[in-house]
């Protein structure tokens, strides 16, 4: 079995335990695959559990499984994602701190807690803050935390405004601080609203976690 | 915010429940969906009105014609056709229209390519419905005298088809034609049958 046929595998028997709501197979899959070879962090977060993730959804899609268990097998999936994490070794902290958020009342916390998770592989300093986050309070804590770049991240179009609403407020809070924030925008809502991120005139965006560190390295200049 | 956007947002749940007040005049989505149905529409009409604004806010209507797209293969397996999608955008156009929302022509543009985005491109989905016209006439055609049938159950007739042909299910189709005379349905399937697949269509999931 070659290495993707050997991924493909495990994303099936990730998927089943998914389905068959067995969160400890989930988890106990994860971890010997982990455990098995430690370099494959990134495929095991990428082609297993976000590539199940997107069956998932693609079976709510086609009506082949219900809300309940779309909810239960991501539910898994943080499970596992968590799992994941205790077997980091992340890089060198490179000393930039970045904080992650879903905009006001993006419920879809998954895409975003990838992001972090990369990111802290890569050496960044991540304060992840989940799910639908208030403007107030992240602006507040933006304030107080003073990151050097702040991901925005939403999926539904719908929630578009609730982007524009932050990154206009955070420019204007700009205006009193030295110097200007660096905002990237991720998730899907670049898919639904192609031109939100020029429009926003934001620093980084992207779908993709890997897509986004390597923007965010590259915004730092740091090596990859 | 644009007057427009400011107006159909504040507008919203009239509009929603006006258009889908219209569609219920068809006893089939009671019949077929009951109560729970009818909840589950208010939901989906609402979304329709936020993808538009938010199409409205991008000034993109690709916005809402992936929503149009992503949306029908997630009714379609739920056992609606592409037609009651269809249906549903061009009324909520009327409504706007007849509730005088102002400079109203970037919504019903947007709308309009939502229905137009529906229509297959490719493959013998595309084919099928570039023949509507004959197929319409063909089951206008065999119906027998003295039976009474909805005209929007006739287009709906159709649409289940050309969803099966591209989907590969025919199951929704053959449901919803249980409802005409057997006579009927097989005009529809001869005058479609050089666009329908040689191979047996699943027909697997009601």
């Amino acid at each position: 079995m070659t290495a993707a046929e050997a991924l493909v595998d495990a994303r099936n028997q990730f998927l089943a335990a998914q389905l068959a709501g067995d969160r400890r197979r989930a988890v106990e899959l994860v971890s010997a695959l982990a455990t098995r070879d430690r370099g494959s962090l990134f495929a095991i977060r990428s082609h297993v559990i976000r590539a199940a993730q997107e069956e998932i959804g693609r079976l709510w899609q086609e009506n082949q499984i219900t809300i309940a268990q779309e909810h239960m097998a991501t539910a898994i999936s943080q499970l596992a994602l968590a799992e994941l994490f205790g077997h980091e070794q992340p890089r060198p902290p490179n000393g930039r701190k970045i904080v992650i958020a879903c905009v006001e009342g993006e419920l879809h916390d998954f895409p975003a807690r990838l992001v972090a998770d990369e990111l802290d592989l890569a050496g960044y300093e991540v304060r992840f803050l989940g799910a639908s986050v208030p403007t107030d309070h992240l602006l507040s804590f933006v304030t107080a935390n003073r990151p050097d770049l702040l991901v925005l991240s939403a999926t539904m179009a719908f929630h578009a405004d609730a982007v524009r609403d932050a990154v206009r407020r955070l420019r204007e809070a700009d205006r009193q601080s030295p110097a200007r924030l660096p905002i990237a925008l991720g998730g899907q809502l670049c898919q639904w609203v192609t031109t939100l991120a020029h429009e926003l005139d934001v620093d980084i965006s992207g779908c993709d976690a890997g897509e986004l560190v390597s923007q965010a390295d590259a915004l730092f200049g740091i090596a990859s | 915010m644009s007057a427009l956007r400011s107006a159909l947002q504040a507008a919203a749940t009239r509009l929603s429940q006006q258009v889908l007040d219209e569609m219920y005049e068809n006893p089939w989505w009671m019949q077929r969906y009951g109560e729970r149905g009818r909840h589950f529409a208010d939901e989906d009409s609402l979304h329709h009105i936020s993808y538009l604004d938010a199409a409205l806010a991008a000034n993109d209507p690709a916005v809402f014609e992936k929503y149009a797209r992503w949306l029908r293969s997630v009714l379609v397996s739920r056992g609606m056709c592409s037609a009651h999608l269809g249906e549903n955008f061009q009324r909520l156009s009327q409504a706007i229209r007849s509730t005088g929302l102002p400079d109203s022509r970037a919504a019903h543009e947007i709308l309009e390519r939502g229905w137009s985005s529906l229509r297959y491109v490719d493959g013998p989905a595309a084919l099928l419905q570039a023949e509507e016209d004959p197929l319409l006439a063909a089951i206008r055609d065999a119906l027998p005298r003295g039976v009474d049938v909805r005209e929007d159950d006739l287009m709906y007739l159709v649409s289940y088809l050309i969803d099966g042909v591209a989907t590969g299910e025919m199951a929704h189709f053959e449901l919803f034609a249980a409802r005409f005379p057997t006579g009927v349905v097989d005009a529809l399937r001869k005058t479609a049958s050089p666009h329908l697949p040689d191979a047996p269509v699943r027909s697997h999931r009601a």
